[in-house]
């Protein structure tokens, strides 16, 4: 009886195994979904810490809002009720008050995101730069101080540099259903549709007149993250990274840059082949130095 | 003679034998009985006897000094196999960015069977269960390992099924060779697991199960009723193990909603939530304490005592602790305890006169 009970865990350690390498197979197999070139704007360099000599490309990505220490931003527009009812969530689009039971509960929601590459939201975020900029510069013009002038030239002068270095991947929608959301943004080669988290959130509606009695809370969401946000580096690209990258000096870190070390001559150091396949899980396909 | 079915048996035996002997020789020298040398020789030799059985097959422990020697051998055994079991999730983690994927997947593959094979080695060598736990522990380390290393290698997205998948498996060593500790862990896994698959149904992330504590008292529940639905012959101390951890789950869930009643499934704001969770607390724990005073299931009157006792502390913080002075507070707890053992007393006293 004993010979047969020790089968049990054997056949749960195999079966497990056979069928997650199946699924990564399945993953795979056919032409993926998505197929682009990034680079390190896009794939920064991980490197998890001492004791972990795994190697990992962090994903980099944002909304098209500038923001100039590179802090991501999620807010996103208020919801309307054709996409609430896409996640079929039973909690109305705008309540009168915070006793509603719908306004604590504020779990993260599975969805998928589009992050597209370049396109509109980057000429979207090249405007905000330039809007930065010009705001930087009235300060400048009133700044008296000579300590404010200088730190005022110094943020200047990085904002102009950061579109060199600024990741061109932006989220740009969401929805429970991915298979909605390729049919809604065909191109495999600009954007990209990976899990992620969606929280939704009451915000404070503002109601003419201003009072205590005329208010309201509308229902938003925030993209709080990707859920596959780093993709594995494979064996065979390790002494690439080890090798050739990283003897490159470069103001690229691990999640993102440092900005005092960007010059308009920085450039990212390699690029990177990466699909994303049937499940909507990347995979390195080649890497090399940037061109 | 019935042997026994597995070692705790055979130690309740052996310690019954141990205090039959004492009280045995007590009542042979105050002279309430009498056996004569041949009365008392067989005895003694029947005795010997299982003992020695016993001692041999399920490696039970014949005197006291082997007991605490015992005790210690199973604290070690876990501190021993929980940090062993830490070393192997960073030895791994610090090595495996030098293999190749073949060589990584074969390791990750064949480190629990390895350990699952070790596990029947010892079990046939050995008659205390130190080293069987150790390579069990080392397994479930392994597996684990197994599905969270290939789940970062290729990118896969994180899925409540794993935690399924690794409780089957402890609860699957725990009944090959009668391990409680396995069958615990393999447990809270399964609880863990249907927490985080009732949240998906709402398409609320699983890593959230938190989120909803009454997932947990569902999951409890059915935890809880196991035993009572499938009987144990072979290994008659796992529904204890069942029952506590179905309970646990229940009450620290119960606990959580009368603190903080905003993941609640009730229609109703989180103030009544709170009241209405923190009424079942305290009348679910004591309805905990009296059945399992009442079908002598130690582990049901523990814990129902202890959240008891935890329900009627956080109650008399949340009415008293800003209103009265601390020395007020504390005296008030105390009125309150001594006069609940005056009541017990009368009531253990009145069972007594009507049993």
């Amino acid at each position: 009886m004993r010979d047969k009970k020790i089968g049990i865990p054997i056949l749960l350690v195999v079966l497990t195994n056979v069928f997650v390498l199946i699924g990564v197979s399945s993953n795979r197999s056919g032409p993926p979904d998505a197929h682009l070139v990034l680079t390190e704007r896009e794939l920064s360099l991980s490197k998890i810490d001492d004791e972990n000599s795994g190697m990992f490309l962090n994903i980099n990505w944002d909304l098209p809002v500038f923001n100039l220490y590179n802090a991501r931003h999620t807010e996103t527009e208020y919801l309307d009720q054709e996409k609430l009812d896409e996640f079929g969530w039973d909690c109305p689009l705008e309540i009168r008050d915070t006793h509603h039971p719908c306004y604590h509960y504020r779990s993260s929601v599975k969805a998928y995101i589009v992050l597209e590459f370049g396109g509109e939201p980057w000429e979207k975020w090249l405007e905000s730069q330039k809007k930065e900029l010009e705001s930087k510069q009235r300060a400048l013009e009133k700044a008296e101080n000579k300590n404010s002038r200088r730190t005022l030239e110094e943020d200047m002068e990085r904002i102009r540099n950061i579109p060199t270095v600024k990741s061109r991947l932006f989220a740009v929608d969401f929805s429970p259903d991915p298979l909605k959301l390729r049919a809604r943004y065909p191109d495999p080669s600009r954007f990209i549709i990976l899990p992620g988290l969606i929280r939704m959130y009451y915000n404070l509606l503002k109601k003419e007149p201003v009072n205590k009695d005329n208010r309201g809370y509308r229902l938003r969401a925030s993209i709080n993250d990707i859920l596959i946000n780093k993709i594995y580096v494979p064996d065979e690209f390790h002494e690439f990274f080890e090798t050739q990258v990283k003897a490159m000096p470069s103001p690229f870190t691990s999640y993102g840059f440092v900005l005092h070390k960007i010059t308009p001559d920085t450039r990212p150091r390699f690029q990177a082949t990466v699909n994303f396949g049937k499940r909507y899980e990347p995979w390195i396909e080649s890497v090399a130095l940037f061109q | 003679m019935d042997l026994p079915k597995n070692r705790q048996e055979a130690q309740f035996r052996a310690d019954r034998i141990h205090l039959f002997r004492d009280e045995l020789n007590t009542l042979l020298s105050e002279k309430v009985i009498l056996l004569s040398p041949a009365q008392q020789a067989a005895i003694q030799d029947y005795h010997q006897k299982l003992l020695g059985q016993y001692s041999t097959q399920f490696g039970t422990d014949t005197t006291e000094k082997e007991k605490k020697i015992s005790a210690g051998m199973l604290a070690l055994t876990l501190l021993g196999g929980f940090a062993i079991c830490a070393g192997v999730f960073f030895m791994f983690y610090q090595f495996w960015g030098y293999l190749s994927s073949p060589v990584k997947i074969s390791i990750l593959v064949l480190s629990p069977l390895v350990f699952i094979g070790l596990m029947e080695v010892f079990a046939r060598r050995e008659t205390t269960p130190h080293y069987v736990t150790l390579c069990a522990l080392l397994a479930l380390a392994c597996f684990v390992l197994n599905l969270n290393v290939l789940g970062y290698m290729f990118n896969i997205t994180p899925s409540p099924n794993a935690l399924l998948v690794w409780g089957l498996f402890g609860v699957s060593l725990a009944y090959l060779h009668g391990l409680r500790l396995l069958l615990a862990l393999g447990l809270l896994s399964i609880i863990a697991f249907a927490s985080a698959y009732l949240v998906t149904f709402r398409h609320y992330y699983w890593f959230n199960l938190f989120d909803r504590p009454e997932h947990f008292i569902v999951a409890g529940a059915f935890i809880f009723c196991v035993p009572f639905i499938f009987r144990h012959r072979i290994y008659s101390y796992f529904p204890p193990v069942y029952r506590g951890i179905g309970l646990l789950s229940i009450l620290f869930s119960v606990m959580f909603l009368s603190l903080s009643g905003y993941g609640s499934y009730l229609p109703w704001n989180s103030d009544q939530v709170e009241t209405l969770y923190e009424f079942i607390g305290i009348a679910g724990s004591g309805v905990v304490l009296w059945v399992g005073i009442r079908s002598n299931f130690h582990e049901m009157a523990n814990i129902g005592l202890g959240f008891l006792c935890l329900f009627f502390y956080l109650k008399m913080v949340s009415w008293f602790w800003d209103s009265l002075p601390r020395w007020m507070f504390f005296m008030l707890l105390g009125a309150i305890t001594i006069g609940l053992l005056i009541l017990l007393k009368k009531f253990r006293a009145r069972d007594r006169v009507h049993p």
